[in-house]
């Protein structure tokens, strides 16, 4: 019995080793996207934003600005409680920017302190179009989900149940198009693109990816596990095929669609080369390629990129929490054999 | 039921799917000509640029120019070249010499001569652009591209650790042999803070530095038919024998990326060798006192130009190109290239605009936005041939390599600079 336990112990030391492990990037990045610019840098690295003083002034572009300051003094009036606290003054040095250095009286009610800078979200929200992104993305991942699931378990369908001739060679031709990386064919659906003058229309984001040779691989194992009587009776029951693949086989087969649907999605969700490939317009962006203009030639904006991070992850995070059970089984379930 | 709604869906998304079509005329739905503008920049440099486009687009009723960023340079190249085959290219776009070679002789973008004629000021504008950029832009005597962002070599110092080290903080140092002797004091002060800490810094993969040096000692890149490299040369073995010399006595230190940016931020070094427009990105950073003062160098000052050039690309309607050819003049005029120039670092394009009160008043206020501007009277700049982008990598990798070497090894990295040369003179000959 005890050694049970202490063995149960070990395997939690072991499992929450690796929870740690799993969920310290995590946590770095929503830590990073809460600090200041010059926090991102400091050495030693900060684990959690530490407390700053801003002044808010207004920028050579007209524009609202935040400029951080260290308070040197309070000044005699502080103490004067008769004073509006609004109405008291701080002196002040500014830390940064083109003013760096100079000593200011300001109005205490013109200071902010802040630990967490919820205006990175915002700010990296409104450096790129992201309400655009996101709408684009969800589009996209729908419409490429919908439809991979319905082509899928039509072609599926056939491959189970129906008999016709090569059907086997034609089979093992999509499988062997599996084995081909995408990138090896990123140039020639370029071309082919290119020619239909799809590029840079919803068509190039969409189409192309409206099947998928995994999609049709699973279900049919899936299908064949079923038993073929079931088919049989239906047909002399005078169900037609299509009869019998809307109202008896998909409802049977809402795990492995939903396993396919969230693999889709969440490919279609995170696909950045073919996105960034076909589209021109900021109108027709998704999510991952604005997320890499945050990557710039003389430097990075860190706290930036991973605000903007953390809420492109967060659409998925939310529906992971709904659908976990579906996940968990969906990822042991691709490892079965037929 | 539920089904039907599935259904429904389906249905409702094809007919979006094929509802999606943009044929693009190239007029607005007002009827404006429509410019696209590739670009590259993003953050605090797209900001300026966003102020400008939508200034001329207040100012020009009858054009609408839109700005794309395709975030950066390696991204809008692929895209320009994808874009070619597809035939969506833009109107006009930023562009290294050697993509403007390309374009050049593929046909697709056109010379500027003809517009300056039209507007009969061919003359007059070419002699106020400042005569290294005019250079950097004309091929066989046209002008074939305007400067954009055009950016030089400089080394940034923190004076207050100067001071501290004893060294005078208005009197940067000139040459390299007074940076050795400025390292050597930086990095005993930075020593005695932290054993961590160090004097100066630079990235690894540093080819721009090294075509500075070369030229400092009147040593050439190429020969003169284009169809030889010479990095096997004194000036070459020289120049990286001497940076690898105060790498390895621990002066400088060279890292990945931009990581020695940050180091000189977080004060960890005292001065970097480093671009004038890292300072957009440095500045709104750094809490201390800094200068910037002009590449140090051997026998003659010569600093290399980056950054790229306005191209105007090809098409069969002919008033959306004179449109961007407004839109190109207009962007590039005086008032518009000081602006450019203060708000980003990049080079302004005109004498009248280095002259004028606009720059002349940012000289005033801020010492450090001289620096770079001073180099333009002897800046030089690459070999504009297509092969230049491969030579180019080839470069950075020999660099690289060399500055990684732990200890002093002078054959060795003659060794690596012959196989370098090899590489690169191999990539001429089968072009």
């Amino acid at each position: 019995m005890s050694q049970g336990r202490s063995n149960l112990k070990l395997i939690h030391f072991f499992l929450l080793l690796g929870t740690l492990i799993m969920v310290f990037p995590f946590f770095w990045m929503i830590s990073t996207a809460f600090k200041s610019e010059i926090e991102v840098l400091q050495v030693p690295p900060l684990v959690l934003p530490g407390i700053k003083h801003y002044l808010m002034q207004q920028n050579e572009f007209g524009q609202e600005e935040e400029i951080q300051v260290e308070i040197i003094s309070k000044n005699e009036a502080f103490n004067r409680s008769r004073i509006n606290p609004a109405e008291q003054t701080l002196k002040v040095r500014v830390l940064f920017g083109k003013e760096k250095g100079e000593e200011k009286n300001v109005l205490i009610s013109d200071l902010r302190d802040r630990t967490f800078l919820w205006g990175n979200f915002s700010k990296a929200w409104n450096l790129q179009p992201f309400n655009m992104y996101f709408l684009n993305s969800f589009i996209v991942a729908l419409t490429v989900t919908i439809f991979q699931l319905l082509s899928s378990s039509l072609c599926a369908y056939a491959f189970a149940f129906m008999r016709f001739p090569y059907k086997e060679t034609i089979f093992m031709v999509l499988l062997g198009t599996m084995m081909i990386p995408q990138q090896a064919l990123l140039i020639p659906n370029f071309v082919i693109l290119a020619n239909l003058e799809w590029v840079n229309t919803y068509k190039a984001l969409i189409i192309p990816w409206l099947a998928s040779v995994f999609g049709i691989f699973f279900l049919r194992q899936f299908f064949r596990q079923l038993p073929k009587e079931l088919y049989e009776a239906a047909i002399i029951d005078g169900c037609s095929r299509f009869g019998f693949f809307w109202r008896i086989l998909l409802p049977l087969s809402i795990p492995p669609l939903t396993t396919i649907g969230i693999f889709t999605f969440l490919g279609s969700w995170n696909s950045f080369l073919w996105p960034l490939m076909v589209t021109n317009d900021e109108t027709l962006r998704v999510i991952e390629v604005g997320l890499s203009y945050f990557n710039q030639a003389e430097g990075t904006q860190y706290e930036l990129l991973m605000a903007a991070s953390t809420f492109c992850v967060m659409p998925l995070v939310i529906v992971y929490f709904f659908l976990q059970k579906q996940f968990i089984a969906s990822v042991a379930s691709t490892g079965m054999k037929d | 039921m539920r089904r039907m709604l599935l259904f429904g869906g389906i249905v409702l998304s094809s007919f979006f799917l094929f509802a999606c079509f943009e044929r693009d005329d190239g007029r607005t739905e007002d009827g404006r000509i429509k410019v696209v503008f590739w670009h590259a920049m993003v953050g605090k440099l797209a900001l300026p640029l966003e102020q400008l486009i939508k200034k001329f687009n207040q100012t020009h009723p009858k054009i609408f120019v839109k700005g794309v960023s395709m975030g950066n340079y390696e991204t809008l190249t692929k895209k320009l070249l994808a874009s070619i085959i597809a035939r969506t290219y833009p109107d006009i776009s930023q562009n290294f010499e050697p993509l403007t070679r390309m374009f050049m002789q593929a046909n697709k973008i056109i010379p500027l001569d003809s517009f300056l004629i039209e507007d009969g000021e061919l003359d007059p504008f070419k002699k106020d652009l400042v005569p290294a950029l005019l250079a950097n832009n004309t091929y066989d005597g046209k002008l074939w591209s305007m400067p954009f962002n055009k950016s030089l070599s400089v080394i940034y110092y923190n004076k207050e650790h100067f001071r501290l080290a004893g060294l005078n903080p208005d009197k940067p140092p000139a040459t390299w042999k007074e940076f050795k002797i400025y390292a050597q004091r930086l990095d005993g002060f930075q020593k005695k803070r932290d054993a961590e800490f160090y004097g100066t810094g630079a990235t690894k993969r540093s080819a721009w530095l090294l075509e500075s040096m070369i030229f400092q000692q009147g040593g050439k890149l190429i020969d003169k038919d284009k169809k030889k490299t010479l990095f096997d040369s004194k000036e070459t073995l020289d120049s990286l024998l001497f940076l690898h010399d105060l790498r390895c006595n621990g002066l400088l230190r060279v890292t990945k990326g931009y990581d020695f940016q940050s180091d000189f931020v977080t004060q960890k070094n005292s001065m970097i060798i480093a671009s004038i427009v890292s300072r957009a990105f440095m500045e709104s950073k750094i809490s201390f006192n800094f200068g910037v003062a002009p590449l140090p160098y051997f026998k003659k000052p010569a600093s290399v130009l980056s950054g790229t050039n306005l191209n105007i690309f090809k098409r069969t309607d002919k008033k959306r190109m004179r449109a961007t050819w407004e839109f190109l003049k207009w962007f590039t005029g005086s008032e518009q290239t000081a602006y450019w120039s203060i708000h980003t670092t990049y080079m302004p394009v005109r004498r009248s605009a280095i002259n004028g009160r606009l720059m002349q008043t940012e000289f005033k206020q801020d010492n450090n936005t001289k620096a770079a501007i001073m180099q333009l009277d002897y800046a030089t700049q690459e070999p504009r041939i297509t092969e230049w982008f491969e030579i180019r990598q080839i470069l950075d990798t020999m660099v690289e390599n060399i500055l990684s070497l732990e200890i002093k090894d002078p054959q060795k990295v003659k060794d690596i600079i012959r196989r370098a040369n090899i590489e690169t003179t191999v990539i001429l000959r089968d072009s």
